[in-house]
């Protein structure tokens, strides 16, 4: 009792707690706990602990069993209950029935432990459809999940169940080879089968009812899903046994194959054949699903010799009837001498004849024929006098026995048909669960994802979820890579004007970089600030000082409204992601002349993104300088304009985005001059340059309630290198890898480790660009290059940045591209940087 | 027996579990082996392994590579201070994945994300997940769903507008 509660205690300890990895999922779904592919997948866990206290799990079931949904009328809760307690009652039996050994072999004992375990899994079965709403409203979402999650079960243990009867069915000796089959195990094979032929019809009722209930995906899904996965199966068995093995044996493979296949296609038998009434419920299942396997072998296409295969199982279905029925007749003629009124009755109402009857083929029809004919006689006689029943059933087997006799038999279906199921379930793609799915999604590149959303349904809600979105975007950041925007003035054809080509490149190392997407960006990359990446998005002030917001993932661009002129400078923007309403946010600051004292005062306003407005927040503490800000966790970091400072604070400014407020950051403890802020894998940090020492250390920042400052590295650079760069500007610095990449007009690459410092390119037209769609090499020659600009980028395939939040409503990269257009007609030139 | 092969321990001490595949397999590991698998650590915790772990949704073919794994990789998950298993470096490690997962064919592949899945090994999984995905990049909308075996649920209209929404994705 002990360590079930200790299970209990940490189970919902552990389910509160919830798995971080399992968080968006979780969400995904919009529901608790979604384990499709191993719907047992909790049981298993508690299978160990929970067959042991199997018992008291079943005395907690009522205990537990007395919870309610809290919005449900209180009228509802015994239903409620009763829902619970049927939920329990099956996790119960469930556990203790996967305690048991799988069957192996086929020898009289497996049947019989075989038509056990059957019995038990139809008892199982049973238990599962008791898993019902028990009055109106109970439709709340838990218990549709527990429905799902229920019908995937059934489906599974039908399964097992056809499985279970198909093996049976081959397991049973023809009665020349083994004639003292017991009587009981002949009677109870009969019983599981007509239990079988019930369940089917019970099965339908409870599909019927999912669907009104609306738990209709799964079922859906799961259905078509394994009906195109056996068809497929099929498909490959048929070709794969054709090929390996010829004739009688291939008969044989392919016989059992199929018999497999129907009797595990279960419910589809309910479903595609519940309308026709020459198909009609009270039928033996097992005919029935030879019936569907005929349809579907029919559907399946045009595979060489497929029909005739179908047709030869014919001999084989009956044989394996009459061998079981006639085993239990012989026993019961010759171990006691009178044959017993209710198991020939059995025969006659199994109606064998009359199903075989359906088979419209040539074969067929004689067989069928003979059949009706020996049932014919059988039916002559008079049915007031169970003797004579019984002797016309007696003797309309022994002559299908006979007849079967002549028709060889393989020397061991049993194991013939083992073969064939494994052959056939190697080439079967498993039921994959939607998390699983997620988790490859995740690691799929944007543009893939993105034409993904058109693969079905599914994948387009799980592509389109934010949940999804994030966990992509974190994933992408564990990658290391580098992002360039190069801007390019390129001649158009004409060969008189000159357009602007934004170039996105990923660096892959050494000089080379992938052309990821070029774009015509006619108002060009304004020169006075750096573009500003976050989460996978750019923000990019232009030539004619407008702000544009680009995610080269999703190939969408939003231009933004002008802000309040600014006095002083083109706009400075810093650009964020709040974590706390989950929205990206542009903040600029620009410089007013105060109205009475006529003296440049700096304020602040904030756009959020897909709203349209600039808001005022408060003003910042002190001038803010143009330096290009970063953003790190939700914050943006400014530095201080210290000429327009009288009295200049040693800190930063940091701006929270989820309060918009100021405050301020100290310095690093550094005799250097903090000269730039970086984002090294989501830590701040800042760069202390001196170009009279030529050293660069670089800090990382540590920010909770007392910010902390370490040093990461120093890197000291080479005296050629300074020298070289006689504007004593500090290097851009980018983490790749291992590396630091640092970049003034040339590209260097730093090796912490090593302390070597390389050089890489001596500019944008030093790199060698790879076009992947057409596999080139090629390098800017010819072009007026801009600035590059690098990013540590990461993918975001978020759907719409631009506005209404529905995806639908997205403003088309097309009306975008107009609007630039209008623009290039406007007055406004381009002030066309001169080649370096 | 299974019991009492269960409490024989090794020569390093660790207790061993027996873990037991659909088909009926046993495969004996060691506990730091087995409780990569964050479902089975649990169960050692409730101490509920005595009489081996049943799997019943992972067949031996799979599970025989799920072991291979998780002895290969019980060196990085045990103390940093057992110098018997420090002897895979972890370029025979990357090499072992790597072959491990290259030579599969799209079925068994699943079946082992399915069971790494299912038994919880985290790195197993991301690395068999990479390389579906892997597999996935640049292939388009119809021969995902071949491999998954999904069916189009679109209407002609809605795919043509969605393919017509993001029409660069769809160049190549």
């Amino acid at each position: 009792m002990g360590s079930f509660r200790q299970w209990w205690r940490r189970r919902s300890v552990l389910l509160a707690r919830g798995d971080p990895r399992d968080e968006p999922r979780r969400a995904v779904g919009g529901l608790p706990e979604r384990r499709a592919g191993v719907p047992v997948g909790a049981d298993l866990a508690v299978a160990g602990a929970a067959h042991r206290v199997g018992a008291r799990a079943a005395r907690t079931a009522d205990a537990l069993a007395d919870f309610r949904d809290r919005s449900a009328p209180r009228g509802k809760s015994p239903a409620f209950s009763a829902f619970v307690r049927a939920y329990f009652r099956f996790l119960n039996y469930r556990s203790l029935l996967a305690a048991e050994e799988d069957i192996a072999g086929d020898g009289d004992d497996h049947c019989v432990a075989r038509l056990e375990r059957i019995t038990k899994l139809q008892f199982l079965l049973e238990l599962l459809l008791q898993i019902r709403p028990y009055c109106d409203g109970m439709e709340v979402p838990l218990v549709l999940e527990a429905m799902d999650c229920a019908l995937i079960e059934i489906l599974q243990v039908y399964g097992e169940i056809c499985t279970g009867v198909a093996r049976f069915l081959v397991g049973v000796p023809a009665p020349t080879t083994r004639p003292r089959q017991t009587k009981s195990t002949a009677v109870a094979g009969i019983k599981v089968l007509r239990k079988a032929a019930e369940k089917s019809a019970q099965l339908s009722s409870y599909f019927e009812l999912c669907r009104s209930l609306g738990v209709v995906n799964v079922r859906e899904l799961e259905v078509r899903r394994q009906r195109r996965r056996r068809r497929s199966g099929w498909c490959s068995t048929m070709t794969r046994a054709a090929a390996r093995r010829r004739g009688a044996v291939d008969k044989d493979v392919v016989g059992h194959a199929t018999c497999r296949e129907d009797l595990v296609d279960g419910p589809r038998v309910g479903e595609d054949f519940a309308g026709q009434p020459c198909h009609a419920q009270g039928r033996t299942s097992l005919v029935g699903r030879v019936a569907a396997g005929e349809d579907l072998a029919g559907r399946s296409g045009n595979a060489r010799g497929r029909t005739s295969s179908i047709r030869r199982q014919w001999p084989w279905i009956m044989r394996s009837w009459v061998a079981l029925e006639s085993s239990m007749l012989n026993v019961e003629a010759s171990d006691m001498g009178a044959p017993v009124e209710g198991s020939s009755s059995t025969l006659l109402e199994l109606g064998i004849p009359e199903e075989l009857g359906i088979g419209e083929n040539d074969d067929e029809e004689e067989k069928a024929t003979s059949w009706r004919d020996t049932r014919g006689r059988s039916a002559v006689g008079d049915p007031q006098s169970p003797e004579l029943k019984v002797e016309a059933a007696n003797t309309a087997v022994r002559a299908a026995v006979k007849r079967c006799a002549e028709v060889p038999i393989s020397a061991r279906p049993g194991k013939m048909m083992r073969i064939a199921i494994k052959s056939w379930s190697r080439f079967l793609p498993p039921y994959i669960p939607d998390d699983v799915i997620f988790d490859i999604l995740l690691r799929l590149p944007s543009k893939s994802l993105i034409r993904f959303k058109s693969v079905c349904k599914a994948w387009h809600a799980i592509i389109s979820n934010p949940c999804f979105i994030s966990a992509h975007l974190e994933c992408s950041k564990q990658k290391p890579s580098i992002f360039m925007v190069p801007g390019v003035y390129e001649k158009q054809n004409n060969g008189e004007n000159t357009s602007f080509l934004m170039g996105l490149y990923q660096y892959q190392g050494g000089n080379i970089m992938e052309q990821i997407h070029v774009q015509d960006f006619p108002q060009g990359i304004g020169t006075w600030s750096r573009p500003i990446h976050c989460n996978g998005m750019l923000l990019i002030s232009t030539m004619n000082h407008e702000m544009i917001v680009c995610n080269p993932s999703t190939r969408e661009i939003v231009s933004l409204p002008k802000g309040s002129y600014n006095l002083h400078a083109g706009p400075r923007a810093g650009f964020g992601f709040d974590p706390h309403s989950n929205k990206y946010k542009v903040a600029r600051f620009f410089y007013q002349r105060d109205d009475d004292t006529s003296e440049l005062v700096c304020k602040f306003e904030v756009l959020t993104l897909g709203t349209n407005l600039w808001r005022q927040t408060e003003d910042p503490p002190y001038p803010i300088s143009g330096l290009t800000p970063v953003h790190v966790k939700g914050a943006i970091y400014w530095m201080v304009n210290m000429p327009l400072c009288p009295d200049p604070p040693n800190a930063f400014l940091r701006f929270c985005l989820t309060n918009e407020k100021f405050s301020l950051l100290q310095y690093p403890p550094c005799n250097l001059k903090p000269t730039r802020f970086i984002e090294v894998e989501g830590e701040l940090c800042c760069a202390c340059f001196c170009s009279q020492v030529s050293a660069l250390k670089i800090w990382t920042c540590n920010y909770a309630q007392n910010p902390e400052w370490t040093q990461r590295c120093t890197v000291q650079i080479p005296p050629d290198i300074v020298v070289n760069n006689p504007v004593a500007r500090p290097p851009i610095v980018f983490l790749h890898g291992k590396k630091l990449l640092l970049t003034w007009n040339q590209v260097y690459q730093y090796d912490i480790q090593t302390c070597r410092m390389e050089k890489i390119a001596s500019g944008v037209e030093d790199f060698t660009c790879y076009d992947p769609r057409n596999n080139k090499y090629w390098a800017y020659l010819e072009k007026e290059v801009t600035d590059m600009h690098l990013f540590n980028y990461a993918e975001n395939v978020e759907p719409c940045i631009s506005g209404p939040k529905s995806p639908h409503d997205r403003v088309p990269l097309k009306e975008m591209k107009s609007d630039w257009h209008a623009c290039l007609d406007s007055n406004f030139k381009y002030c066309k940087k001169n080649k370096r | 027996m299974a019991a009492a092969a269960a409490e024989a321990t090794t020569d390093g001490g660790g207790k061993m579990i027996i873990l037991i595949s659909a088909d009926g397999k046993r495969f004996e590991v060691t506990e730091a082996v087995a409780s990569q698998s964050q479902l089975i650590s649990n169960m050692i915790e409730d101490d509920c392994t005595e009489n081996g772990v049943r799997l019943p949704n992972v067949d031996g073919d799979i599970l025989t590579m799920v072991v291979d794994y998780c002895n290969m990789h019980a060196g990085d998950a045990a103390a940093a201070g057992d110098t018997m298993k420090a002897s895979s470096t972890e370029e025979e490690l990357k090499k072992f994945d790597a072959e491990l997962v290259q030579a599969l064919e799209n079925p068994v592949l699943f079946k082992l994300i399915l069971a790494a899945n299912f038994l919880n090994i985290k790195s197993l999984l991301d690395m068999t997940c990479q390389r579906v995905a892997d597999m996935m990049s640049g292939k388009t909308p119809e021969q995902m769903r071949e491999t998954f075996s999904i069916e189009n649920d679109f209407t002609p209209e809605e795919e043509a507008a969605i393919r017509q929404e993001n029409a660069w994705a769809f160049d190549d």
